[in-house]
């Protein structure tokens, strides 16, 4: 007698899958849960095992929700992302490309561009407060020796230029992971599709766009998603460069949170604001999810 | 495939039971750990102290070890507060002052005025030990209070054609004279110029060292007109000083004899040793230009409250250790700074440290008057130091910013 | 002819602008690892190194726990990555070839795990291995550091096998191969730079974990290589020259590990071993 096919499907499917999901959940679970058991208690106490007697209310969520300061956080965040991640994606596509190409020393090209990713965030973080000093950075120096600036910025200090300072390490040290799995990605172009397209006659714009563009296209959304949602949770870079200030002039909604719940030790408010943060990103990855599960080829 | 996968979870089991190493504190035969993290275990002075005090507790303490475990200085409090949150406080706890009305608010600490009465030992301590009181009742030992004092570079204020500035007058003219030389490398004063909780200690001393406070009979008194005028002297510092600067950088720029002159605590003395040989000689400590001199406190040792008695009364004895009389004066020589205990000075030989402690033993806190606020102080600092910035600009609006100051922290129910 | 080598020419050039603009910041910590602080942090700073005074560098290596560090580091790392990149392979092959309710769920879920704000996770996941006696354990930290490893592994990893024509494992299904024989002899050889991109990704992330390192494993002889870092960050002033050359020192075994697996990122199909 024939088994069905589909239940030895099934067991197949989601035996491979299982060990990695619940690698996963088990971690993150319990956080979860307890994040929103707090987000439920005004005056949670940092020792969480002792919120359990407090009642439920969703009064802390009325009171964030109807808030505009945390809006103005939340739009911080999205320029801090949106002025990370595209900028990020660019470059990081820029040099996948030049890099498929086939030339002597490519390999040595390829070693220097991940750098900045692999140095840690606490250097790069003094490094790049350094270099924007407003009196001793070398960032002053050299612009001002090209002409570009005229009188020494401060680059960390200036309300109007301390969102742009954050970005630019932020933009520095989330490139080479789009230009790694972009170049990954254009790894698996089959050249004939270049090929036919050149005895077609097509330069290498419409090669570029008819070829390159919709093969990395999921590998793209992909990325963008994932690094979107490191961007928006990141938190090392901000703080130890300006601390999310000055004022709250780079006060993301993850530094926030962490405030709330590490300098104010208002918990309740913090899960809430997690919460609410979470949900934003479920939404936004719900949105785009059938663009990532389409079906191969 | 099943057998790989077999393997590979077999290999994990084995792995745990082999790699895992959970801390226990039980040593062998009943021998007991007491657990003590500190950003101060390894490095200077007080590393050296705090080395003393653990051998010779063990010393007279034959079952019991300390383990003494050094934690990087700005991920220490975040640690404290995830330990305390998950109910895995350490036996002695270490902790950086300015954070002890948070942690008490959470009734993470023992009471210990019963221990203070049975030794005796509040007698003869700083005055800056009141801010250890929470709800009534002392929960901590103050290990370093000090009072603040002026760091010069002899050889710029010379260079300058002024002495030490000795009033607040004084100084802006000193300021003024440096800048007239005109050299873009040296900045005459620093303070803090970024986001960081010593903007605030900053702007205090000027306010506390005019004599005057930002609290007054329990209300704001930030638009009163000393208040102003120290805002103002203030202003006018800061607008000259180098910007984006942390407190770190400054204290570096002002050992590398870019920046003549700073205001900060006793513990900058040991870095002094790190100038360059053309340097180090000019660089020198005198008191603040102030009418009174503004102090603050530094470090200081707790007890969980969640401790069973038997440790409960061990950790007392080496808190009661470091307070001895003689321990007090090897503080006060490790460090090179001032130590808790009033009449260890008199046991002190180095006039450096001698005048550590002299300024120590006569100060005025800069830390608000109110227990709220010191409840509050993460969200009172952060406030305050928002607008000190904004001080921080070239013809600031003094009277303004500092109303605007008071409308806010009143706002966000930050009363005093 | 001369137009293409004015064209490689061009190329050139403009991979060396782009490299030194996007390098000069790890130039600038290596030039103020062996420059003495005042030199660097002055209005007229040295562009290019004038004495090469490596005593930060005899420093951080004499007077610190460097190899311990590099030691710990490495062994978290490799274990994470191994078993991080194996359940991920399997993982994302799942999420490719086989599209039930229940693998649409999971595979959201586990882009969920990435949407929840560090500072919150941070206390619940001490408690967890606070309660299970694994504080500085290394097998927490290898655990925590799969977890950031498998999501994007796993779909990147999808990425990669959803390129791959079924009809090759139908072709290794005809030969006799079970699923099994038709992904290790068919799928995964043609998925070998997706393998070495996920591989690099999941290295540098361990390497530069430092949150639940610092909070799960602060007992000095556990520190990894980040926390050794931090712990230059003194509480009243900072060692500037030897923070940078302890950065130096910590990419050093990651460009290694690199130089290893770049040749791997090159292959697959556009090596032209598949008719498309």
């Amino acid at each position: 007698m024939n088994k069905p096919k589909v239940n030895q499907k099934t067991i197949l499917a989601y035996g491979l899958l299982l060990p990695a999901f619940i690698m996963c959940a088990v971690f993150i679970v319990y956080p979860v849960i307890v994040t929103l058991l707090n987000s439920f208690r005004p005056g949670a106490t940092m020792s969480m095992s002792r919120n359990r007697e407090l009642e439920f209310s969703l009064s802390v969520y009325k009171d964030v929700i109807t808030d505009p300061v945390i809006w103005t956080t939340f739009g911080r965040s999205f320029v801090y992302l949106f002025g990370s991640l595209f900028p990020s994606y660019f470059l990081g596509l820029g040099t996948a490309l030049l890099l498929n190409k086939s030339f002597g020393g490519r390999r040595v090209f390829r070693t220097l561009v991940i750098l900045p990713w692999a140095i840690p965030g606490v250097v790069a973080s003094i490094m790049f407060l350094w270099m924007g000093d407003a009196t001793y950075g070398i960032f002053n120096y050299l612009l001002k020796s090209v002409g570009l600036i005229d009188a020494y910025k401060a680059w960390f200090f200036d309300e109007e230029l301390v969102m742009f300072s954050v970005i630019l390490p932020t933009i520095w040290k989330g490139y080479p992971f789009f230009t790694i799995t972009l170049l990954a990605a254009l790894q698996s172009i089959p050249l004939d599709l270049y090929e036919a397209a050149e005895v077609d006659g097509c330069n290498s714009v419409r090669k570029f766009w008819h070829i390159t563009r919709p093969e990395i296209l999921e590998a793209s959304v992909l990325a963008l998603i994932l690094n979107g949602l490191w961007s928006f949770k990141q938190f090392d870079i901000i703080y130890s460069t300006t601390k999310g200030g000055p004022g709250v002039a780079t006060t993301t909604i993850a530094i926030e949170i962490y405030n709330e719940a590490f300098r104010y030790f208002d918990i309740c408010k913090a899960s809430v604001e997690g919460i609410i943060a979470l949900a934003m990103c479920a939404i936004v990855v719900r949105i785009f999810y059938p663009l990532m599960t389409r079906e191969g080829k | 495939m099943k057998k790989a996968l077999v393997v590979l979870l077999s290999l994990l089991c084995v792995m745990s039971s082999v790699l895992f190493a959970g801390g226990s504190s039980e040593g062998s035969s009943g021998e007991i750990v007491l657990d003590f993290p500190t950003w101060q275990a390894e490095e200077g002075g007080f590393a050296l102290f705090w080395k003393d005090m653990v051998e010779q507790f063990e010393a007279s303490h034959p079952n019991v070890k300390i383990n003494m475990t050094q934690i990087p200085f700005n991920q220490f409090t975040d640690i404290l507060i995830t330990r305390y949150s998950a109910n895995d406080a350490p036996d002695i706890t270490h902790i950086a002052s300015r954070f002890f009305e948070q942690f008490a608010s959470q009734g993470w600490f023992e009471n210990l005025d019963p221990y203070f009465e049975e030794a005796g030992i509040l007698e003869d301590w700083t005055s800056l030990q009141s801010s250890m009181v929470y709800n009534g009742h002392n929960e901590g030992l103050l290990v370093l209070g000090y009072g603040f004092v002026l760091y010069y570079n002899e050889q710029i204020l010379n260079e300058a054609g002024v002495s030490v500035p000795t009033t607040v007058d004084e100084l802006k003219d000193a300021i003024l004279a440096i800048e007239a030389l005109g050299n873009p490398d040296i900045s005459a004063f620093g303070v803090t110029t970024m986001q960081h909780s010593n903007t605030y200690q900053d702007f205090s001393n000027f306010v506390v060292g005019e004599g005057s406070t930002l609290i007054k009979d329990g209300k704001y008194n930030l638009t009163s007109p000393e208040v102003i005028k120290a805002a103002e002297d203030y202003n006018f510092v800061a607008s000259r000083a180098p910007k984006g600067v942390s407190t770190e950088m400054l204290r570096q720029l002002f050992v590398d004899g870019k920046v003549a002159m700073i205001i900060d605590g006793s513990f900058v003395v040991p870095l002094l040793e790190t100038a360059d040989e053309d340097i180090k000689p000019y660089l020198k400590v005198a008191k603040t230009p102030f009418d009174y001199t503004p102090g603050t406190i530094s470090n200081s040792l707790h007890m969980s409250a969640n401790l069973s008695d038997e440790r409960k009364a061990l950790v007392w004895e080496f808190m009661q250790q470091v307070a001895s009389p003689e321990n007090q004066i090897l503080y006060a020589n490790y460090t090179q700074g001032p130590c808790g205990r009033l009449s260890s000075s008199e046991g002190i030989s180095d006039p450096m440290i001698a005048f550590m402690n002299e300024v120590g033993a006569d100060t005025r806190s800069i830390l608000p008057d109110s227990a709220n606020l010191m409840r509050n102080y993460s969200r009172f600092t952060d406030t305050v130091i928002t607008y000190v910035l904004q001080l921080q600009n070239e013809g600031a609006d003094v009277a303004g910013i500092m109303a605007a100051l008071e409308a806010d922290l009143l706002k966000n129910s930050l009363e005093p | 002819m001369t137009h293409r080598k004015l064209r490689r020419s061009g190329l050139y050039l403009l991979l060396i602008a782009l490299l030194v603009v996007l390098l000069f910041p790890i130039y600038w910590t290596f030039q103020s690892s062996i420059t003495p602080s005042r030199l660097i942090l002055s209005t007229n700073p040295p562009l290019l190194p004038i004495e090469l005074d490596m005593t930060a560098y005899a420093d951080v290596i004499l007077r610190r726990p460097i190899l311990l560090w590099l030691g710990n580091t490495m062994l978290i790392s490799i274990v994470a990555t191994f078993v991080g990149i194996v359940l991920s392979l399997l993982a994302g092959y799942s999420l490719s070839r086989f599209r039930t309710a229940g693998n649409k769920i999971m595979g959201f879920l586990l882009l969920l795990s990435r949407m929840l704000p560090a500072s919150l996770i941070v206390i619940p996941v001490y408690m967890m291995f606070s309660g299970a006696k694994m504080i500085n354990s290394y097998t927490a930290l290898i655990l925590m550091n799969i977890t950031n490893i498998i999501p994007f592994s796993a779909w990147m990893m999808k990425g990669y096998y959803d390129s791959i024509p079924r009809e090759l494992e139908e072709a290794a299904n005809i030969d006799g191969c079970n699923w099994y024989g038709a992904f290790t002899k068919v799928v995964l050889p043609l998925t070998l730079p997706g393998i070495a991109a996920v591989s690099i990704y999941s290295l540098i992330l361990c390497w530069n974990e430092f949150l639940y390192a610092r909070t799960l494993a602060y007992d000095q002889a556990r520190w990894v290589f980040t926390v050794g870092l931090a712990s230059f960050i003194g509480e009243h002033s900072i060692n500037w020259s030897q923070i940078m050359a302890g950065g130096i020192l910590f990419i050093i075994p990651l460009v290694i590990a690199f130089v290893f697996l770049e040749p791997f990122l090159v292959g697959g199909l556009a090596s032209g071993s598949v008719k498309g």
